[in-house]
Formats: structure tokens, C-alpha cells, sequence
């Protein structure tokens, strides 16, 4: 089974729960014929940083991902500068049934080491919440930043979106070597970093993952190759493409 | 015809790619010939080493690899020194990577260098995407300074310089993109509009395999008249040879 551990859906807020499901029901079709059998992704508007209604957003795509149980698992998205970022982020996970958090540090606006974002991670950490962060591009999502907030929250379920980009994916293997709850897409580096990384980290913290919503469904054909064409055994493979996802969402 | 503009050869620290292994990799992917750069290390430091294997195995394959040099800014006179040694050698271009070497790419260290390449006519690769030292708007500030001399964009731009190459390189004509580790839609955009004129098919072996970045170009660019442009006739145009 193939589990893309990273996605988006471009769908504005005004089209409504019934056109977005038309589209969610589009683009996860356009996915199975590429060969991806579920997906885990956030929406593209509340990430943007003039972003203020997340609960508004949150109820919207949680409503519209609600007739793709098995398919589709979302993700919620808060500003950690809001104070009441850390009790949506438990109205999120207790009433609307999300299980992960994406948080965009770059485009968001904020950095993962400011005190304020101590009470999402806290509260991520006491869910088992995964929490997606948006790596590989320093200042604020720098790799090492957002490693960071594994390390000082050892509860915490951390995935690096990007596996550290082209720049910074020597420090993403580094830490999910030293980290065990780290966890990395590999959504960006090269193949020499990419067989480097199912190398050196274990298979039940890697996952397959597109960005498909930041470009084309061409994304999802690049990184679906660029993961086939890695050395690995079959256990492996199998982990890689879905099996990691699906255990992190708890939904194996 | 198929001519991969980003190719690395030599024994490295964090890579190693002997010239058997990348033209068995060009081999299996009906790829004829390669731009081939010194690697990692030769990069950084001990650049004669490095400009020496890259000239030694294009003299073993001259129909196969054309060798790009490289020199370390820092080196000030002898790395002119150098560069001007290597061209006589039979370089055909400039391999700058300003990460690797340590400088930020529209800083005027480089300057002598660049003027060198642009006194033989040689095409300047230039890599980019990483942030302070190769910003894509940098190496603009760069290829002003020398209208008269052709840069290749290294990875152009990838990963997180997007939004800057439309509105920034678009008018720069001295600038031409490599398509290596970057996205199928960003390469589209990017075709569309600069045109395929302005792209080059690279693969940085071996950081990536032929076959997903022949693949991947295949979905960035489907018109078969401008894929041929960017498979091989932009890099070849860019070394001054016949395009058939």
C-alpha cells in the first residue's frame, strides 16, 4: 500500500465543504492512477502567514475529509503566536477527530525555539499528536531548528517534511539517527542523500512523500521514481512507502 | 541527442564517481555526452587534482565528456593561475559552487575568475539554491556585472527560490538553467516562461539517476521540439559547437 505522508490540498475555504470534496474526491483519484493508495496532507490557506480563522479552516477540512475515511487522514493547522493555539490543536484532536499537526515556520512567521510555541508542542507531546514541520529552509525552518523540538520534547512525535532539502539533509539523518522520534519525508533531496538516509535511519521513521499540491501531480511521479529507484530490501520498501505513514497516523 | 549539461567525477569525500560508472549510467540511458566537473572535495580544495582527473578522463573519451574546471576564489592569483592553466589543458568551462568553496557567489572575489572564462568565451556553471552564498538573485547581480558571459544556474534555484526566478531571471539573458534535483513543475514554469532556449538538462550525477530526471523532464517539458532544446541543443549552443 502506498501512503503519501505528504501532501496538500490547494482548496479555498469559500468553496465550501461540497466543492472541496468534489476536488478531494478529484485529486485523490489523480493520485490512485499515479499509484498512491492514501494520503496525509493540510491545507494550502491556513498555512499563509495573514492567516487568522484556523478553527474556521479546521472545521472545514475536517468536515470536507470526513467522506474519505481510509484514504485520507488530515491535518490541522494553528498559529503558535495565538494564545489559544494549544486548546484548538486539543478541540481539533478530541472533537473533529485530526490526528497530526502541520506547522510551516517559514511561511507561518515564527520560529520553533520562541517560548510561545512551548504549549502546541506540549500539547502535541501529551496526545501523541504528530507534528509536520516544514524543514530544510533556514532561517526559521532550518533542519536543526526543527529537530530541536524533538529533542526537547522526547514525547513528541517530529516529522521533517523535507528530510533537510538539498542543504541541510545530513543534519536530517543525523538526528533521526540520534532522535527516536524523529521522523522524515523524503520530499526533496537528491537520490545519493535519499539512499543515504534508508541507510542509515530506521525504516519504521521514513516516508514517502510528494508535496503534491506545492506543483503538479508531476510531483508525484518525480518522488514515487525517485523512492522505486533506491536500494532497499522489501521489509523496508514496504515501510517506506506506506506502512510508516499509516503507523504514525495510527491507522495500522 | 542527449548531452547531460551537470555531471561529477573524481574521488571525493562524500561522493565518488569514477568515469567507468558514469558512462555506464550514461550508457543505460542513451545519454552521448556529459559536462563533467570536479567533485566535492576538488571543489573546496586541491583543485589542480581535481582539474586534472576531470581533463584526463575527457582526453580518454573526447566524443563522451567535455571537461568544465574549477578554482577556488580564495586563492587569488593562483587560482587564476590555475583556471588559465586548465583552459589550456582543454577546459570548456568554469565550475564555481560557492557553498562548497566558501564565498557568496556576487561577491567580487570571484570577479578575476569570471573575467577569465569570459575572455576565452567559456560558459560559467554556477550553483545555486542554497541560501547567503548561491541565491539565484545573487548570481543575477552576478550576470549583470558580465553581460558578455554566459551562466548556467546550477539546480536553478531548487529548492526554496521559486518565486524569484520568473520575475528576477526571466530578463537576464546571460542566464540559462540547469534542470538537476528540480521539481517537474518548476521546470514547466520556467519553459514556459523563459523559454526552452534558456534550459539545459542536468542530472548532478551522482547525486541522481538518469532515468528519474529524464523522466521527470519528460513531464516538466512534453513537446518533444522543446525537450530536444533542453536535452542538448542550449548546452551545446552555450559551448560554441554545431547544433545538428
Amino acid at each position: 500500500m502506498v501512503i503519501d505522508a505528504h501532501m496538500h490540498f490547494d482548496i479555498p475555504l469559500k468553496a465550501g465543504v461540497d466543492e472541496a470534496r468534489r476536488v478531494m474526491e478529484q485529486e485523490l483519484e489523480l493520485m490512485a492512477e499515479a499509484g498512491v493508495d492514501g494520503a496525509t496532507g493540510s491545507l494550502i490557506e491556513p498555512l499563509r502567514c495573514n492567516c487568522v480563522a484556523h478553527s474556521e479552516y479546521n472545521d472545514f477540512f475536517a468536515a470536507t475529509s470526513r467522506g474519505f475515511a481510509g484514504r485520507f487522514w488530515p491535518w490541522c493547522v494553528v498559529n503558535p503566536l495565538d494564545d489559544d493555539a494549544a486548546d484548538e490543536i486539543r478541540r481539533c484532536y478530541e472533537v473533529l477527530g485530526i490526528k497530526a499537526l502541520k506547522l510551516h515556520p517559514w511561511l507561518q512567521g515564527f520560529s520553533c525555539s520562541d517560548d510561545y510555541c512551548n504549549p502546541v508542542f506540549e500539547v502535541c507531546a501529551e496526545l501523541g499528536m504528530p507534528i509536520n514541520l516544514h524543514d530544510g529552509s533556514p532561517p526559521y525552518s532550518a533542519t536543526a531548528g526543527c529537530g530541536e523540538v524533538a529533542r526537547r520534547y522526547p514525547e513528541a512525535k517530529v516529522v521533517l517534511a523535507h528530510a533537510g532539502l538539498n542543504d541541510q539533509w545530513r543534519q536530517a539523518r543525523d538526528l533521526a539517527c540520534e532522535l527516536p522520534n524523529i521522523y522524515l519525508t523524503m520530499s526533496g533531496p537528491s537520490m545519493l542523500a535519499m539512499q543515504s538516509i534508508v541507510d542509515n535511519v530506521a525504516a519504521d521513521r521514513i516516508m514517502y512523500g510528494s508535496d503534491y499540491g506545492a506543483g503538479g501531480v508531476s510531483l508525484i511521479h518525480y518522488r514515487l521514481d525517485k523512492i522505486k529507484q533506491l536500494e532497499m530490501d522489501d521489509d523496508t520498501r514496504r515501510m517506506v512507502l506506506g506502512e510508516t505513514a499509516l503507523r504514525l497516523l495510527g491507522a495500522k | 541527442m542527449i548531452v547531460d549539461c551537470h555531471a561529477h567525477i573524481g574521488e571525493g569525500v562524500y561522493q565518488t564517481c569514477q568515469p567507468a560508472q558514469l558512462l555506464a549510467g550514461m550508457d543505460a540511458s542513451g545519454i552521448e555526452r556529459a559536462v563533467v566537473c570536479p567533485i566535492d572535495r576538488n571543489l573546496a580544495v586541491d583543485n589542480a587534482e581535481g582539474n586534472d582527473y576531470v581533463l584526463a578522463a575527457a582526453a580518454q573519451h573526447p566524443d563522451r565528456l567535455i571537461p568544465f574546471a574549477t578554482a577556488n576564489p580564495w586563492y587569488g592569483a593562483a587560482a587564476v593561475a590555475e583556471l588559465q592553466r586548465a583552459i589550456e589543458a582543454g577546459a570548456r568551462g568554469l565550475k564555481l559552487h560557492s557553498k562548497l568553496q566558501g564565498f557568496t557567489i556576487s561577491d567580487d572575489i570571484v570577479n578575476p575568475l569570471i573575467e577569465v572564462a569570459g575572455e576565452h568565451g567559456l560558459p560559467v556553471f554556477v550553483h545555486s539554491g542554497t541560501m547567503v552564498c548561491a541565491e539565484p538573485l545573487q548570481v543575477a547581480m552576478l550576470a549583470r556585472r558580465y553581460p558578455s558571459v554566459n551562466f548556467i544556474m546550477g539546480h536553478s534555484g531548487a529548492t526554496d527560490f521559486w518565486n524569484d526566478m520568473i520575475p528576477g531571471i526571466t530578463g537576464i539573458a546571460n542566464i540559462y538553467l540547469d534542470t538537476s534535483l528540480n521539481n517537474p513543475t518548476s521546470i514547466g514554469s520556467y519553459c514556459e516562461a523563459m523559454g526552452p532556449e534558456r534550459l539545459c538538462f542536468g542530472s548532478d550525477f551522482p547525486q541522481n539517476t538518469y532515468p528519474v530526471e529524464l523522466e521527470k523532464l519528460q513531464d516538466a517539458v512534453p513537446d518533444e521540439k522543446q525537450r530536444r532544446i533542453v536535452l542538448a541543443e542550449t548546452i551545446l549552443r552555450l559551448l560554441g559547437e554545431e547544433v545538428g
